[in-house]
């Protein structure tokens, strides 16, 4: 169930080229938090900016009472927050959304599509699978257009998984897509299963290749969410439902997402 | 003592004149983690039509400056889902459920008022003749007296619940629909609904709603809409439930001054989940401090400022 908190931040610093991870002190969220939910975050004073944006959870350590957000310093909202420091408060509600969780009676590999700042969500995933009977294999194809926008890649080493790391610039890992890694990770292996965050275009490949090759796939889709908690109906994301004109409806990508079957959604 | 913060709208008693707006609390349930619904003088639920409406294409909101612009174009399961799936949980609290309901034709008008009335738990009705967007068509009533006459004075014919109108500020003399829903039957009124917009991205030359047009919300309306509130205060002696941009208790006041027996939250939920909470404490803050007993002692109360 969601809280609204005063957070205090006790770390805000750069990782990579304008990549900032957050560790918000807010033990009621970090006790609940799963992988794939995200945190409202309401940055500055007064009335700009009037909204909240949503962030997924990077990591959490509910015993310390703390949870991490990595995030990118672009656009007005994210350079404001990477000004702020430790002990400063940040309004966070949260945990907000579904969560990611493990394909039961996969044989082969649980893949993570990890695409920039979609990292955070994959990351918690594959912490919290380690361990767990069900992962035999636990693959992580972390991309990104250039070797400085790659985000969380040390996290995953960390976590002592497999971790395949691509660059449209060919500046780290292999010269290419996750497109291709993926190819090549699914095409010698046997019954395996797909989980991604990232960019749209690269989420409407990973979908359609899952899809098309009957993987079980799972993505995690990002919109504009004015409201967070699902009141609002501003962040819908089309789905197939044979019983409306059209065969598709809205669903909330905060409240019945963010996490939803590639088979399900519709692609405009 | 502490003072009394209960108010009336009409034959409805509320223990304290804050509200949510509707469309901006969905249907209560989403907000378990936040607070006991039971703290609010009264839940407005999101509007509610005779069939189910899917909606409008995104994208549907965008932010403006100390504002939003929205054109969901009233997503909801249709009144018969609402009744056996929504009542249940709202039922629950004590707390009276004003039901909004939406339509593009009288008919169906009709039909929603006949089929709530005898719903229990439905505390009363909010007739949206004023949704700003294409795909609903309601503002077409709000916007014209004699429309706005028959449409209040058919609900009230099928309904002993009490009948709210809620107001279009898109016209050009509010204080002349206020008067026809009145003389229609309207119990009380609600207003502002959102002011239509738009927004342009100068970079792709693009609307940046789907529908093109949307409500206007927020803390940039606020002016507008307290003059609103004013002004029906002045036209008509039925109680008003004031909104438009209040985001916190002070704001809240402004309204119950200019004349609102009772305030409606909306966008502030969004950004603040728990404001009713604090614009609740902060209402009776106010009253102690100046020694007021009842609310009822600011409601229209406003003076010049010389």
């Amino acid at each position: 169930m969601p809280c609204q908190i005063e957070a205090r931040i006790l770390q805000n610093a750069s990782e990579n080229d304008g990549i900032y991870r957050l560790r918000l002190h807010a033990p009621a969220i970090a006790a609940h938090a799963g992988p794939g939910q995200f945190v409202h975050v309401l940055y500055g004073d007064g009335f700009g900016p009037l909204m909240r944006r949503p962030f997924s959870i990077h990591d959490v350590e509910p015993a310390a009472g703390c949870f991490d957000v990595v995030y990118a310093a672009r656009g007005a909202f994210t350079t404001g927050m990477a000004a702020l420091r430790a002990g400063d408060t940040l309004s966070v509600v949260g945990p907000l959304g579904n969560t990611f969780t493990l394909m039961e009676d996969i044989a082969g590999p649980h893949v993570l599509v990890a695409g920039g700042v979609g990292a955070p969500p994959l990351h918690l995933l594959a912490k919290t699978a380690l361990g767990k009977p069900e992962t035999r294999r636990l693959v992580v194809i972390n991309g990104a257009r250039t070797s400085h926008h790659l985000v969380a890649t040390g996290d995953f080493l960390a976590l002592g998984v497999e971790v395949r790391v691509t660059t449209d610039d060919g500046s780290a890992g292999r010269h290419g897509t996750v497109m291709d890694e993926l190819r090549e990770v699914v095409g010698d292996a046997q019954r395996c299963a797909v989980y991604a965050c990232g960019p749209e275009p690269m989420l409407r490949a990973v979908a359609e290749f899952c899809v098309a090759q009957r993987i079980p796939c799972r993505v995690s889709l990002e919109t504009v969410m004015p409201c967070g908690t699902g009141v609002c109906m501003g962040c819908v994301v089309k789905v197939r439902d044979p019983n409306e004109a059209d065969g598709f409806a809205y669903v909330r990508a905060c409240h019945d997402g963010p996490v939803f079957d590639a088979e399900e959604l519709l692609w405009d | 003592m502490k003072p009394d913060l209960s108010v009336s709208l009409g034959p409805l008693r509320l223990k304290n004149p804050v509200l949510t707006a509707s469309g901006t609390f969905g249907f209560g349930s989403e907000w378990a983690g936040f607070y006991d619904l039971g703290i609010l003088g009264a839940i407005t639920v999101k509007a509610v039509t005779v069939q189910p409406r899917r909606g409008n294409p995104m994208p549907r909101t965008v932010e403006t400056a100390a504002g939003m612009l929205n054109a969901i174009g009233l997503q909801n399961p249709g009144v018969e889902a609402f009744i056996a799936e929504k009542m249940p949980y709202l039922r629950r609290f004590d707390c009276p459920v004003i039901v909004n309901i939406a339509a593009d034709n009288i008919e169906d008008f009709r039909t929603l008022a006949e089929r709530l009335d005898q719903v229990p738990g439905v505390s009363a009705l909010e007739v949206n003749i004023s949704c700003p967007n294409q795909a609903c068509g309601g503002i077409e009533f709000g916007v014209d007296p004699t429309l706005t006459h028959q449409v209040i004075g058919d609900v009230r014919a099928r309904t002993r619940l009490p009948v709210i109108a809620k107001l279009s500020p898109n016209v050009t003399d509010i204080a002349l629909i206020a008067r026809a829903a009145v003389e229609a039957g309207a119990d009380a009124l609600s207003l502002v609904n959102t002011y239509v917009g738009t927004a342009i991205d100068a970079r792709t030359g693009r609307f940046r709603l789907a529908n093109r047009t949307g409500g206007l919300s927020g803390p940039c309306i606020k002016p507008l809409a307290l003059l609103a509130v004013w002004r029906v205060a002045q036209a008509v002696k039925a109680p008003i439930i004031g909104m438009g941009g209040i985001f916190d208790a002070t704001d809240a006041i402004e309204f119950l001054l200019a004349g609102a027996s009772a305030v409606a939250l909306g966008t502030v939920n969004f950004v603040h989940p728990r404001a009713a909470v604090d614009v609740i404490a902060g209402i009776e803050k106010y009253l102690e401090e100046r020694e007021l007993a009842s609310v009822t002692d600011i409601i229209g109360r406003v003076q010049p400022a010389v």
